[in-house]
């Protein structure tokens, strides 16, 4: 599930919640990885969890933030 | 996956947890259940704990439907849309605690918003568990969750032991509702189901059939439902109060609002919030008094008397009357719409000669109450067979208070052995010889006190006249043989081991009773004598 397309003024809070569950990604694979023995599907999945939720963060980010974005400025508007 | 030994958390209460400790995993992603699992799996304590895992709301409640679990560790976003209610792990905490009151919730939120976890704590949520780490890294975080989870299954594992203690010694079924004919398991199974919603209920019926024990036996259902024990009860009489005084002991006031308000003061409405307002004769309340309490129940905000600031109150409201509310509205007494806001769900309770067949079970649960108030020792095996199916053939008037009534009588009465001990099974003769004593009583006593002294006392005797009676002619002769030694009334009081105030009561009546009596003729004659005029 991704956040994208977050309701004006909510930007920072969906931002926030993504960021937030990819650090927890990220500390979930550095637990895995220092584990003897790695499961390499379970960190797979993490890492492919742990993109979608950047990109996530990264389109729902403060329109103040996206210069030049053509899509903000729309929403913004 | 039955746990085949319990972790060392657990074993102080064999027998309490059904299957051992249970976890419920509820995210909508399938990668951060994976992680919280393996997280769980790394702790020693935890590693016996029967896991289960849902990706929303409904695989959640349908398992805990299903399963016995102590801990949720509950996503706060189970979809995009937050505002539906079926994503948000928030809006889920009452429908998760009204399934499994006993069970505790962890909040696991990726926000790091104070409002979320406000707004969960408030719901009832045990905890919560941020996703973010605090800077300390990921070993210590994951240690953090895990004490997290731990944390909550002990205390719901105390909660579950707690709760089936109180279930089985502390919160007996109500006296009232120990019936079991079919009439009052009913009666006994709507408790239950409006015990659940906030909606006011309705209690109808004659009076004596126990509804403010019913009012009670709501409360305790909503106490155990909500997990909370510090919910008020509040009970008021409306029938007993005048009009200003329901509307004060309802609403309130603040200070100086009416001559002699020093002191502000909160109102039963205000006392009951998230509890329970029992009203006790709702159909005595006057017009304007109805039009302030639908508005309460409406808008679940109030002013106290002579105040101007709104005060929020949710509680659950009680009514119960034994007059005809339908009968009131028709003749514009009570207003049509307040009556329909709280006989939604209306409960009769059935009079007890609906259901003679409750009545051994209704005495046997009254003895104990009885025996407490009369200081008598007695077991339901003592209660005569015949005494039973009497009041089951004729049930006495105010239904369980005449029952009460009656073995109260019975027990008072009786006459005793040497060790105290009461012949219950000569009951038959109480009636009767209550009634001749009370006759004898009106109409002045026809034996002495000697001839009293010379019988056995005892009270199923013939001739015994009645206890009122034996009461009096004992006070006579003791007072008879003390004023002649102790003259003056406190010496005589201390002797005799009564308040002086009765001995003085006493001599009145006597001087009242030695005073010659003057008829009118006589004061007519003293009035027009000669000698007046000399």
């Amino acid at each position: 599930m991704t956040k994208k397309n977050a309701p004006v003024g909510q930007e920072n809070k969906c931002v926030d919640h993504d960021l937030g569950t990819a650090s927890f990604y990220v500390e979930s694979l550095s637990v895995a990885l220092d584990s003897p023995e790695i499961d390499r599907p379970y960190c797979q999945e993490l890492v492919r969890a742990l993109g979608l939720r950047l990109q996530s963060a990264s389109e729902n980010l403060p329109l103040g933030a996206r210069v030049g974005d053509q899509e903000g400025e729309a929403r913004r508007e | 996956m039955e746990t085949e030994r319990r972790s060392p958390l657990f074993e102080l209460a064999p027998g309490d947890l059904d299957r051992g400790p249970s976890i419920l995993l509820v995210d909508d992603e399938d990668v951060v259940r994976k992680s919280l699992l393996r997280i769980i799996s790394e702790s020693p304590e935890l590693k016996e704990v029967q896991i289960f895992q849902a990706s929303n709301a409904v695989e959640a409640l349908e398992l805990l439907r299903r399963e016995r679990i102590h801990v949720v560790v509950l996503d706060k976003n189970l979809g995009p849309d937050e505002n539906d209610p079926a994503q948000n792990g928030i809006r889920l905490i009452p429908d998760i605690l009204s399934l499994r009151p006993d069970s505790q919730i962890l909040m696991f939120t990726a926000s790091g918003d104070t409002q979320d976890v406000v707004e969960a704590m408030k719901r009832g949520a045990f905890g919560y568990i941020p996703k973010k780490s605090g800077g300390e890294g990921a070993s210590a975080h994951f240690d953090f969750i895990r004490g997290q989870i731990l944390k909550a299954l002990n205390y719901a594992e105390a909660r579950v032991r707690g709760s089936r203690v109180e279930r089985t010694i502390a919160t007996p079924r109500p006296l009232e509702l120990s019936g079991k004919s079919q009439k009052m398991r009913q009666v006994y199974e709507k408790l239950k189901l409006v015990a659940q919603s906030d909606c006011p209920v309705l209690l109808l019926g004659e009076t004596g059939v126990g509804k403010t024990t019913i009012a009670k036996a709501i409360h305790e259902f909503r106490k155990q439902l909500a997990a909370q024990r510090d919910r008020p009860f509040c009970n008021l009489n409306l029938s007993a109060l005048s009009r200003d005084l329901i509307e004060r002991e309802l609403f309130g006031n603040e200070k100086g609002a009416y001559t002699g308000a020093n002191v502000r003061k909160q109102g039963y409405i205000e006392l009951a919030h998230r509890g329970t307002l029992f009203l006790d004769e709702i159909g005595d309340i006057s017009p304007d008094i109805q039009v302030k309490l639908l508005k309460v129940l409406d808008e679940k905000r109030f002013c106290r008397v002579g105040g101007v600031v709104e005060i929020e109150s949710n509680f659950k409201l009680i009514c119960a009357t034994n007059r005809n509310l339908e009968l009131l509205v028709e003749k514009g007494l009570f207003r049509e719409d307040l009556y329909y806001r709280i006989t939604n769900f209306a409960i009769t309770v059935p009079p007890i000669r609906e259901r003679l067949d409750e009545i051994p079970d209704l005495v046997r649960a009254l003895i104990p109450k009885i025996c407490q108030e009369t200081k008598v020792a007695a077991t339901f095996e003592e209660i005569p067979d015949d005494f039973v199916d009497y009041l089951q053939s004729s049930p006495p008037k105010g239904n369980i208070r005449g029952l009460e009534r009656a073995l109260e009588h019975l027990f008072t009465f009786a006459p005793r052995d040497e060790l105290g001990r009461p012949h219950l099974d000569r009951w038959k003769s109480i009636d009767e010889l209550r009634k001749r004593g009370n006759r004898r009583h009106l109409s002045g006593p026809v034996i002495t006190y000697d001839d009293l002294k010379k019988s056995q006392f005892d009270v199923m005797d013939e001739n015994f006249p009645g206890l009122e009676v034996f009461q009096k002619l004992v006070l006579e002769k003791l007072f008879e043989e003390g004023e002649k030694k102790f003259p003056k009334s406190v010496r005589m009081a201390e002797a005799m081991k009564v308040a002086p105030s009765t001995v003085s009561l006493h001599r009145r009546k006597v001087d009242r009773r030695r005073k010659p009596i003057v008829n009118a003729e006589q004061k007519m004659a003293e009035a027009t004598s000669p000698s007046e005029f000399t």
